[in-house]
């Protein structure tokens, strides 16, 4: 069964086309990265499929339901980009707020995990950015919902936290099993926590498939020494990139590039063949967008 | 209900911890009461009066500012956004906004009858007392729907400028500070055609022990009608902005 499921979703603001004719779909238990440049229409997203906006045409459903239906909203959590909780009320007041709704509450480790118990009778405006992003993001765990949205969960947050949040929400996927979709520009986040990718650019979906799909397709290989040879050219390679006497060369085969390295009689040093990074993959889709 | 509750708490919880809304909406009115009403209650007939009058002030200003700015928050914080995500109904949300509103409402007409007890020979049997509360708390919805008016068709930086604006010269062309007889000539005319002047009517009438004038209900019951048509236009306007 889809748990989400956008069809031929246009979103038009009064000059700005944010989404275009897209279809999505995301099926129960599956881990779902949303990806894209700012602006490239993945909030919009979000927000249409959470019921905060609507879209100009085409079908949205979420539990084959509206996204606005109230019987929805129990099965979904949605945690907004941008969340300002209010100012006069205390941590545990707010949490509460959020219980009220869940026959289930937040699990009290999870609050310890995340730094906030000490934080529970301070009012919200004296939290930190930092501490009121964690904030929201536990109360995105309130209730055992099976569809998690996330936008760009650890925005704002400090390396070390977000390690502490990536932990938390991997070993709540792998306990509880809910569909997760999130956005974000963190591709180590991405390679931990998604099993598919999704790439939007100017409101249009121009990659979907799996991490491994994407990086063999995208930029398969990367072959990276040192050499003191200047204006070597290869046969064999993708993309090459020269500071100083660093070389990086990108393709499909790493044996024949360095089967041509050979066949140059090429004079080099600390080798190393490696798969490339989402970073760089994403920075190549976007490159040839 | 419960979830009603939840949120009407966090409402209340939220306002009482701002000192600028208690005292503009606590404190505004029983000064005011204790300024011009005061010295002017010299009999049980005067001081009934007044206070029934700086009380449809102060629920006046309760329930259509509670309602206006807070309808403007609701549509532009990102709180109130959070909350539609969750699984409660716009009807839960208005109605603990109502509870909210009365609970401060309460408050404020608690302080005019601290003063007005100490101060004032103010005097109402247990019958009165009912119907005050009844008269008062019950035709003061027309003020929470002319709220709900202003919170669609003005914005969060806008409608308490606005509310006050509406909300000062009404209460006193309505006769809600002075009596009518005293008004300016220009205001006397136009008196009798605002709620405010209407809704005075109603609570003086049950204060001096006197039949509440249909003509007052009919007019209220005529301007609950068209706040609702404003409220309802603007709530379009606001769903198709977010269409848009």
């Amino acid at each position: 069964m889809n748990l989400l499921e956008f069809n031929d979703v246009t979103k038009r603001y009064k000059e700005k086309t944010a989404l275009n004719s897209v279809s999505l779909s995301i099926k129960a238990g599956e881990k779902v990265a949303l990806l894209g440049c700012n602006g490239a229409g993945k909030s919009t997203f979000l927000n249409i499929a959470t019921g905060l906006g609507l879209a100009t045409s085409g079908s949205v459903r979420v539990f084959n339901q509206s996204p606005t239906d109230k019987g929805t909203r129990s099965l979904f959590s949605f945690l907004p980009q941008t969340l300002k909780l209010p100012d006069h009320l205390k941590v545990k007041e707010v949490i509460r707020v959020v219980e009220g709704h869940f026959s289930d509450g937040l699990d009290s480790k999870v609050l310890e995990r995340l730094e906030l118990t000490s934080l529970m009778n301070q009012y919200c405006h004296h939290l930190s950015g930092g501490e009121e992003r964690k904030l929201c993001f536990a109360l995105s765990l309130i209730g055992n919902r099976q569809l998690l949205i996330l936008d760009e969960p650890t925005a704002n947050v400090d390396f070390v936290s977000k390690q502490v949040i990536y932990t938390i929400l991997g070993e709540y996927l792998k306990s509880k099993n809910p569909a997760l979709l999130f956005s974000s520009h963190e591709m180590g986040e991405v390679e931990f926590l998604a099993d598919r990718v999704v790439v939007l650019n100017k409101g249009e979906i121009v990659t979907d498939g799996t991490v491994s799909e994407i990086k063999r397709k995208f930029s398969p290989m990367k072959v990276s020494f040192i050499s003191d040879q200047k204006n070597m050219k290869f046969m064999s390679t993708i993309k090459v990139n020269v500071e100083g006497d660093h070389y990086t060369l990108f393709g499909e085969d790493s044996d024949q590039i360095v089967r041509e390295l050979f066949e140059k009689q090429c004079d080099f040093k600390n080798l190393r063949i490696e798969q490339s990074g989402l970073e760089e993959v994403f920075a190549q889709i976007w490159g040839t967008q | 209900m419960n979830l009603v509750w939840t949120h009407a708490k966090w409402m209340i919880l939220d306002l009482l911890r701002q000192p600028a809304y208690m005292v503009g909406t606590v404190a505004l009115p029983a000064l005011f009461y204790v300024i011009f009403a005061i010295p002017e209650s010299n009999d049980v007939y005067s001081s009934n009066l007044l206070f029934a009058s700086f009380s449809c002030f102060a629920v006046f200003g309760v329930f259509f500012l509670q309602f206006g700015v807070g309808v403007a928050q609701e549509r532009t914080k990102t709180w109130y956004h959070y909350l539609r995500t969750l699984p409660v109904s716009k009807s839960h949300l208005i109605l603990a906004r109502f509870l909210c509103a009365y609970f401060f409402g309460i408050i404020s007409v608690l302080a005019l009858i601290i003063i007005a007890s100490f101060y004032s020979m103010m005097s109402l049997t247990t019958e009165q007392w009912g119907l005050f509360f009844l008269g008062l708390f019950g035709s003061g919805i027309v003020f929470c729907v002319m709220g709900l008016c202003l919170g669609y068709w003005s914005t969060e930086k806008t409608a308490l400028p606005v509310g006050n604006l509406i909300y000062l010269p009404l209460s006193f062309a309505g006769g809600l500070w002075k009596p009518p007889s005293i008004l300016p000539e220009m205001l006397k005319d136009i008196s009798p055609y605002l709620p405010t002047r209407q809704y005075g009517e109603i609570v003086w009438n049950i204060v001096a022990d006197k039949a509440v004038p249909n003509d007052a209900i009919v007019t209220l019951l005529v301007y609950l009608l068209l706040f609702c048509a404003f409220t309802y236009i603007g709530f379009k306007r606001d769903y198709n902005m977010r269409l848009r």
